[in-house]
């Protein structure tokens, strides 16, 4: 388990993160969502003690992290800023890697370069930006380590690269009970990878919850009733209301709660209209940081899918 | 839990192989540098025997220290200048004291491997080289005292890589690292000097200029000295003083920041440092004067100073953080530059006012050591061997009590002059004390009276000397001084002493005879000559051993035996001189041993004689060997003077060789002319006196002989003349043949009679 307690990492005046507090538990893919700036890749370098923080403290199986050899044996980071040794190959970066991390695997390190279709004995400097990021991964996933930490590693890849990526961490992670944290600016890119997701903002947490129960325990109702209605009739039974809309005599209800309890209560007061519509990763985002009282448009400044969006509206 | 490492072995491979292209040029560019001299040496021809001095050989690979510790630690530890690499290695599992130790070894192991393979290749060139002689304790010598360089050197480029992120800091903050302490320290001990100039800075070993290793070479060239001396406590100095910097390197890289790779300073204290320094720098025009106690400080040079001073502080602050809010932070933090200031001249006043507080009294007094500007003990040093006798006057102690009192009550006067303010005017400009305010010379002398009580206290004692000015009976005190060393038993011991034994590595014959002689003699031979000789020298009285150790002689053409060796590392060579009055026995040896190699069979003067042809060229001349080395009287038939063969005959005036006796030089010689005559009857009388002395040669000679002669003739040779009509130059190739002969009162009669009836084209 990687936990972080009230962790503050300050740059001059420039507070990067504040009293950061998460625990990130073993065996699961782990998301870390937030604007430019949010402190994404600066918790990442926190929790792989490339920074010191200023305060607080960041242990990974109960071992503080810090200058701590034995630790680091346990992660391995594929930074957003990629590095590689000077005119190595694919094949000197493996040695490496094998010389700090003591369950680096050629066959694995074999295997992937094969399956992503790499040259292991060409410079690595002569690869283009989405190979230069794919021979990251093959390094890192053939160290074979408990903590796997990606920063924005997945934003470069093709889908099909993606997905080759996404199963490996899957089968690690059943396999080895490993951990992966992966941040993103996106959105979309997390969805169907993680099963945490954190979202950050200005240095701190905003949001974190479990993917599963975000899809499930957040809904749209679009209901209508004979009678007038407001949104104290949801309200007065007891329903969690994040957002109400109404248009004539239908509204569309953002409901926090259990489904089926939501719809026997609604249900009970016969309506004419009723259906229970699934949401988007986005849109749970927009409402929970909407009820918490940031606005998205704030929290995720220059998001491209929202900016996808718009364009296809217009359209 | 388990425990860090300190060191990888891993890393160390990987570090290795990471710069390997460089270490191989390295290594290419240090062999070539080394190689390069004694590989010219091996084509020269010197025609004598060469020693060769250890600054000679260690340069070039010293040289080579100061840059490659510089390289290599920039080059591994390259990767705190980048965000991404240096997230890269600080995420690996390895901790920064492992970094920081493993590839710093690697670093020195490069360096180490680098000089140490670079002086085994000029080692070995100059020891395959027959005529050079060098001693083994080079190669430790040098290896070491560069090892102590590069670490040196390695050590504050380090920390510099530690205070700084980008690659044009990381060279500012190393030199300033390496320069400016020392460039204080510079300046504070010249201000000593200044302040109190009996002191001798060389006796307070850490803030001589040479005590700093990197700075080594620089002493010599201001010290004028040139013997190459590495004092031991240059060596612990720059240790100690390296390890400083090692153990506070490892600090600094543990504590900084990985996210401060491509900004200027890692530390915000750094930038204070630099610029309260540089707000320094200027101000020296204000302390140094004061420290140094000069008379006269303008208001309008220190005003101007101050706001140079402040200019430059703050114009660096605004440069570099470009902040308003922190240039007015930094304006109280220019108290530290005053402080400084104020700290230098007193500390300053301090030191040279303890120095000058204490004067030994005579009675306090053992013995002294002196180094004076005298001929015998103050050797050109620039030659790269100097006389066995230099080193030993070094050492030498005096304890006569005049010399004594005259060096205490100097001591005395000049400290009382340095309090009254007045040493400029009477130890300086020279004016003495009398009411005519006479001026005189004024010698320093380097003096260490060693003290009963066990301490030696230096002192530069001011002496005026009367020669420069004036002449008077009881003149001042420094001739005084020269007299009474060279009358101490001491110096007259330390002059005339032999070098040990184990001191010497080569012995030679020389002198003008040393081909027909010295060259063929063996190891063991000219060793046995050396003891002969050192038995008869060390049992004749001081005087004649003096005359036989001086460096000029009167006989130009006497026999020399001379050794070269080392003492630690200094190279000395020395030549004595053969006498059949002071050494007969070593000088017999000598006529033996050339009688013994030389041919003196008819078979050789036979080919010699029949080379002497009318139609061929020859020269025979002959010299006295107790003579200034010109000819004593020379035959030659030859055209090389004019286009026309001629026959010149050159003997002098007087008719019979005189008794020979010091400083006897033939210089009055009459030349012969005349047309070319194809006479046999003239050249008959040419060849009977060629016959006598070549006769002559075909005898045993005894070099103690006083009328000994080297003969020389000169056959078969062809003149070539160069075709350009316009120049003469010409030169001959042909065979020569040396003898030492003896001849006697009656063939030296013979000789010149049968030359005055020859006909010859000088006649």
């Amino acid at each position: 388990m990687i936990k972080v307690s009230n962790v503050t990492k300050t740059f001059g005046d420039f507070v990067a993160l504040k009293d950061m507090k998460c625990e990130i538990p073993e065996g699961c893919i782990y998301g870390l969502v937030g604007s430019n700036g949010a402190g994404k890749s600066t918790f990442l370098r926190l929790i792989t003690g490339i920074y010191k923080a200023d305060s607080g403290e960041i242990e990974i199986d109960d071992k503080p992290v810090w200058e701590n050899e034995a630790a680091k044996q346990n992660f391995v980071l594929v930074p957003d800023e990629l590095y590689f040794i000077q005119l190595a190959t694919m094949n000197k970066m493996a040695k490496f890697y094998s010389a700090f991390y003591p369950n680096f695997n050629f066959e694995r390190f074999n295997t992937l370069t094969e399956k992503f279709g790499l040259d292991p004995k060409k410079k690595i400097s002569g690869f283009s930006k989405g190979m230069k990021r794919q021979a990251a991964i093959i390094c890192a996933l053939s160290c074979q380590t408990k903590y796997l930490f990606f920063d924005e590693t997945f934003d470069g890849l093709d889908p099909v690269m993606r997905n080759l990526v996404k199963n490996i961490i899957f089968d690690d992670i059943c396999e080895r009970q490993a951990t992966a944290v992966i941040t993103s600016h996106s959105l979309r890119e997390l969805e169907d990878t993680c099963d945490q997701l954190t979202l950050l903002h200005k240095g701190g947490i905003i949001f974190e919850s479990d993917v599963q129960n975000l899809k499930t325990s957040l809904f749209k109702v679009q209901v209508a009733f004979k009678e007038d209605y407001d949104k104290k009739l949801f309200t007065d039974i007891g329903i969690e209301v994040l957002d109400f809309k109404k248009t004539g005599m239908v509204s569309n209800v953002i409901v926090r709660g259990d489904r089926e309890e939501v719809k026997n209560k609604l249900k009970a007061k016969n309506p004419v209209l009723f259906d229970i519509l699934p949401l988007s990763l986005e849109e749970v985002f927009i409402f929970e940081t909407g009820a918490l009282g940031y606005e998205f448009s704030d929290v995720f400044d220059g998001n491209t899918d929202k900016a996808e969006a718009k364009t296809d509206e217009k359209k | 839990m388990k425990k860090n490492k300190f060191f990888s072995l891993a890393l160390m491979r990987e570090g290795i192989k990471q710069t390997m292209g460089v270490g191989i040029i390295l290594l290419i560019a240090s062999m070539f540098m080394s190689g390069y001299l004694p590989f010219a040496a091996m084509f020269k021809d010197y025609g004598y025997h060469i020693t060769v001095s250890f600054g000679n050989f260690f340069a070039p690979i010293f040289l080579m220290g100061y840059v490659l510790p510089m390289i290599f630690i920039f080059a591994l530890f390259g990767f705190m200048n980048k965000r991404n690499s240096s997230d890269f290695y600080h995420s690996v599992p390895l901790n920064r004291s492992c970094v920081y130790i493993t590839y710093t070894v690697t670093a020195m192991l490069w360096c180490t491997f680098i000089t140490t393979v670079s002086t085994l290749f000029s080692y070995s060139l100059y020891y395959m080289n027959s005529k050079i002689t060098i001693s083994p304790l080079f190669i430790g010598m040098t290896i070491g005292t560069t090892f102590v360089l590069m670490l040196l050197i390695a050590a504050i480029a380090l920390v510099a890589k530690g205070l700084s992120g980008t690659a044009f800091s990381n060279i500012a903050i190393m030199f300033l690292l390496m320069f400016v302490p020392r460039i204080i320290i510079a300046f504070f001990s010249s201000a000593i000097q200044l302040a109190a100039p009996v002191v001798q800075i060389s006796s307070i070993p850490l803030v001589d200029i040479g005590c700093n290793i990197i700075f080594l070479p620089l002493s010599w060239f201001v010290k004028g000295v040139y013997s190459w001396e590495i004092e031991p406590i240059t060596i612990w100095y720059s240790l100690i003083l390296a390890i400083v910097y090692l153990v506070g390197g490892l600090f600094i890289h543990k504590a900084r920041k990985s996210e401060t790779a491509e900004t200027g300073s890692s530390f915000k204290w750094v930038q204070h440092v630099v610029r309260s320094l540089i707000g320094i720098m200027p101000t020296f025009i204000i302390t140094y004067p004061l420290a140094a106690r000069f008379e006269k400080l303008s208001t309008e040079t220190a005003i101007i100073a101050v706001i140079i001073s402040l200019l430059l502080y703050f114009l660096y602050e605004l440069a570099t953080t470009r902040s308003a809010k922190k240039l007015l932070f930094a304006i109280p933090l220019y108290l530290v530059v005053v402080v400084f200031g104020f700290a230098f001249v007193l500390g300053t006043h301090a030191i040279s006012n303890s120095i000058v507080s204490y004067v030994p009294t005579s009675s306090e007094v053992k013995s002294v050591s002196i180094k004076y500007g005298g001929y015998d003990s103050d050797y050109d040093k620039s030659q790269d061997a100097i006389p066995y006798k230099s080193y030993m006057l070094e050492n030498c102690e005096y304890d006569d009590k005049e010399m004594i009192d005259i060096l205490c009550s100097s001591l005395a006067d000049d400290v009382k002059y340095i309090r009254e303010g007045t040493f400029e005017k009477y130890r300086q400009e020279g004016y003495s004390n009398s009411p005519d305010a006479t001026r005189y010379g004024v010698e320093r002398y380097n003096v260490t009276f060693h003290c009963k009580d066990g301490n030696d206290i230096k002192r530069i004692v001011y002496l005026l000397n009367m020669d420069y000015y004036f002449t008077e009976p009881n003149g001042p005190q420094s001739n005084q001084i020269e007299k009474l060393i060279k009358n101490s038993d001491n110096y007259q011991n330390a002059i005339t002493k032999l070098p040990d034994n184990n001191e010497i590595k080569e012995i030679d014959i020389s002198g003008y005879f040393c081909d027909m002689v010295g060259g063929n003699l063996t190891e063991n031979e000219l060793k046995e000559l050396w003891e002969s000789y050192k038995e008869e020298y060390n049992a004749l009285p001081t005087p004649a051993k003096r005359i036989l150790n001086l460096d000029y002689y009167n006989y130009y053409n006497v026999f020399h035996i001379s050794v070269y060796g080392y003492i630690g590392t200094n190279t000395f060579y020395s030549q004595y001189h053969i006498t059949a009055d002071d050494t007969p026995k070593t000088l017999q040896k000598l006529s033996d041993l050339y009688n013994k190699k030389n041919d003196h069979s008819s078979q050789t003067l036979e080919k010699v004689l029949s080379g002497i042809d009318v139609k061929k060229n020859f020269t025979v001349s002959m010299k006295n060997i107790m003579g200034d080395g010109s000819d004593e009287l020379r035959i030659e038939n030859d055209t090389y003077y004019t286009d026309e063969r001629y026959i010149n005959v050159t003997i002098p005036n007087n008719q019979y060789i005189s008794d020979v006796y010091e400083g006897n030089q033939p210089d009055d010689y009459t030349r012969f002319s005349d047309e070319y005559q194809v006479s046999d009857t003239d050249f008959d009388n040419i060849k009977k006196a060629v016959k006598i002395l070549t006769d002559a040669a075909q005898r045993e000679c005894n070099l103690a002989d006083k009328r000994t002669f080297m003969l020389e003739i000169y056959t078969e040779y062809n003149i070539y003349k160069n075709k350009n009509e316009q120049e003469k130059m010409m030169y001959s190739e042909g065979e020569i043949n040396n003898y030492i002969i003896n001849l006697t009162a009656d063939e030296y009669k013979e000789l010149y009679d049968t030359l005055k009836k020859a006909k010859h084209t000088n006649q």
